[in-house]
């Protein structure tokens, strides 16, 4: 809206600009109209401290074109968030899924479209529950290899983590375990 | 008061006691029995051709038997380290111990593919795959559930599936059933319970 209003001022010392003068600084307007009030897809700029944590990447065999990536997103702002999608150059694509045991007691996978994370939650994505799901590996992930991602959230906007990969192993222990948390810095 | 204390010193030894003579794991006499499918680990010598084999095979050992399949993302690959993770804290006892993997995905898991990918985990472990149908009898015979889920996923066909481990005894026979929260030191126990008997 500045910017607009200073345009404006010069608009008005100019008064002997040509037509092409003119239609020159209104494609300017346009512009800077543009800029100002397109909705941007997320906020380019962290707003909110959320923060990232225990994360890994499952280490799978080279015959295997799919693994799950786990970690952990605290929002310890007043605001919800969501978890909108996550990027990485190691996949294919990524998508949410999350686990529903069914009646009969199998396991299912359901995708999920995004991830609201709530004021003050501390929101756990962990084996046998939600996960980012990582299809079309580009190169087989070997233990210790760093995958790095981008995960877009609504209000924080992208976040970029580098997560480690791992065998899983030492965190088997808690698995399907709602009141265990891993921590690994 | 020194007589409450004693016995409770009384209560707990009891207890002890009790723990180190628990009962014997239950012989689950509705689920398991034999089966043949096509064994990774069956390969006539200097060839590719993978033939078929019987768990039965493996009569002596203590079994840790679990299905999946391999483009599972999340829970087969935790539930065969798991497996792995009981292997490796049994240490010496290894000797006595199976584990065996049964894919429920032929199309996907030929005998080939299912051997790297068990490898991967652990040298030792036995895959089977086979005819679907062959395998969908084995699975009933271990109450196992599969069947693929209806998603717009680009991850391909998933299933919606049991992931029990099961551990058979040295005749075969089906003890326990472990679920996902099991503690590793809990099953690594009964491993050895099953190796004792």
């Amino acid at each position: 809206m500045i910017n607009i209003r200073v345009s404006g001022r010069r608009m008005q010392k100019r008064a002997n600009w040509t037509d092409s003068q003119r239609a020159g600084l209104l494609v300017v307007i346009i512009g800077i109209f543009s800029v100002a009030f397109s909705a941007p897809l997320y906020a380019e700029k962290a707003v909110t401290a959320l923060a990232i944590d225990g994360g890994w990447v499952r280490a799978v065999p080279p015959v295997s074109k799919m693994t799950a990536a786990y970690f952990t997103v605290t929002n310890p702002g007043d605001k919800a968030d969501t978890l909108l999608y996550v990027l990485t150059s190691a996949a294919k694509t990524t998508e949410m899924h999350t686990i529903v045991t069914l009646a009969s007691g199998a396991k299912e996978m359901q995708q999920v479209a995004h991830v609201s994370i709530k004021p003050k939650e501390k929101f756990e994505f962990k084996q046998g529950g939600y996960h980012l799901m990582l299809i079309g590996l580009e190169k087989p992930l070997k233990e210790g290899d760093q995958v790095a991602f981008d995960l877009i959230f609504q209000n924080a906007g992208k976040l970029r983590v580098s997560l480690p990969v791992r065998m899983g192993a030492d965190h088997e222990e808690s698995a399907g375990q709602d009141h265990h948390h891993h921590h690994h810095h | 008061m020194f007589k409450i204390m004693l016995l409770l010193i009384g209560v707990a030894l009891t207890g002890v006691g009790w723990g180190v003579h628990a009962k014997p794991l239950p012989i689950n006499s509705k689920l398991g029995g034999d089966f043949e499918l096509t064994s990774t680990h069956s390969q006539k010598p200097g060839s590719t051709e993978f033939r078929t084999a019987k768990l039965s095979e493996f009569k002596g050992k203590v079994i840790l038997l679990n299905f999946g399949y391999t483009s599972c993302p999340d829970i087969c690959p935790m539930v065969v380290a798991r497996m792995t993770q009981v292997l490796k804290r049994l240490g010496d006892d290894i000797s006595g111990v199976q584990s065996v993997f049964v894919t429920f995905d032929p199309e996907r898991d030929t005998a080939a593919r299912l051997k790297e990918y068990l490898a991967f985990f652990d040298e030792s472990m036995v895959g089977f795959t086979g005819e679907l149908e062959a395998i969908r009898k084995v699975a009933k015979q271990y109450g196992v559930i599969f069947m693929p889920t209806q998603g717009k996923s680009a991850s391909g066909t998933l299933y919606a599936h049991s992931d029990f481990i099961y551990l058979l005894d040295k005749q075969g026979r089906v003890r326990a059933l472990f679920a996902t929260d099991k503690p590793l030191a809990d099953m690594v126990k009964d491993v050895r319970d099953l190796l004792s008997e």
